[in-house]
């Protein structure tokens, strides 16, 4: 009796859980970008989907100078600028990858691991600490040899109070971006043009 | 108080029953060299060459269909010619690895491998779907490595 009591615990809780999950997925009024990686089958890993060219659109940014080098001073000032360390810099090819630790703690999820802990007497894992990192390519415009293209790639791994890896996801936020491009912008006292 | 007796007897039955019946009577650290291809299998299959030998431009279009396909870039060497990326998609995320190497006078070879589901990709469709990327990005024709 007691196993089926327990089994029955987790069922509900189970049941608790990915509907909050899916809530709060379909809640983030997020793009299609991220619904179509959910429906991305393994065996497309490979292939260019529908959105890749949206997603380049938005991640891509052109800057009329051909001073790469200033432009990499520049990404790695405003990396700086935000918290994250330079993880890897190669300056032949342009590429820059940054990251960061930081909390992950979401009043929303701490208050369903409250009701949860309260209405079942269980302890369910909650998000607790992030590495962010930014992925940033900066190369010559392949229509413009006069122009630089900077194209940069937001992500994170997010582990939970278990310690187990609870997402991995590519933040797809419209605004981070154009954020982005706009401090780098002043920075480099350019304009930046869209594609 | 005689059903309380059987059960670490069914269970051990149960447990050994699992066993079996995964097969996987094995020890983990074999998969330090496991692979269901052969090498040469392999590599026929992960590689492909382009008539250049513009290692630089070879290794940026790289970065760039990688980029297209979802991945973050998270190294890259020019001079060693490696680039090496995360798809980060939660339940399908994949790591990748390309290198780049002039062949001889006239082409550059290509080898990329991925895994993804904590197993290597050993499907050849799935690179080949990498190469039809890449040779349109480059406007070159992907060989088979002869």
């Amino acid at each position: 009796m007691h196993i089926i009591r327990q089994a029955s615990k987790f069922l509900l809780i189970f049941l608790f859980c990915s509907n909050s999950a899916w809530s709060g997925m379909s809640g983030g009024g997020d793009t299609g970008a991220s619904d179509a990686i959910e429906e991305m089958e393994a065996a497309d890993v490979l292939k260019l989907t529908a959105d890749s060219m949206a997603l380049r659109q938005m991640q891509t940014r052109k800057y009329s100078t051909r001073d790469d080098t200033r432009v990499i001073q520049a990404v790695v000032g405003l990396l700086q600028d935000d918290g994250f360390t330079i993880q890897e810099l190669e300056a032949d090819l342009g590429v820059v990858l940054g990251s960061k630790n930081r909390e992950a703690i979401e009043a929303g999820q701490v208050a369903a691991a409250v009701l949860v802990g309260v209405v079942f007497g269980v302890a369910i894992p909650i998000d607790k600490y992030q590495l962010m990192s930014a992925s940033i390519v900066i190369s010559e415009a392949p229509s413009d040899s006069n122009s630089t293209i900077v194209r940069v790639t937001f992500s994170r791994l997010v582990w939970n109070t278990d310690n187990d890896l609870s997402k991995a996801e590519r933040l797809e936020e419209p605004e981070m971006y154009q954020l982005f491009f706009s401090k780098l912008s002043k920075s480099l006292f350019l304009t930046e043009n869209q594609l | 108080m005689t059903k309380y007796i059987n059960i670490p007897f069914i269970s051990v039955i149960f447990i050994s029953f699992l066993v079996t019946s995964c097969g996987a009577v094995r020890d983990s650290r074999e998969a330090l060299f496991e692979s269901d291809s052969s090498a040469v299998e392999l590599r026929s299959y992960q590689s492909r060459v382009f008539d250049t030998t513009d290692k630089k431009k070879v290794v940026k279009t790289v970065i760039a269909t990688m980029q297209d396909l979802g991945f973050v870039i998270g190294d890259a060497d020019l001079e060693i010619g490696v680039v090496s990326g995360s798809k980060y998609a939660d339940e399908h995320s994949a790591q990748m690895t390309v290198t780049v190497r002039v062949r001889n006078a006239t082409q550059t070879l290509v080898r990329a491998n991925v895994q993804q589901h904590l197993e290597s990709v050993e499907d050849p469709a799935i690179y080949q779907d990498f190469y039809v990327a890449l040779g349109k990005a480059m406007f070159l024709t992907a060989h088979n490595v002869d």
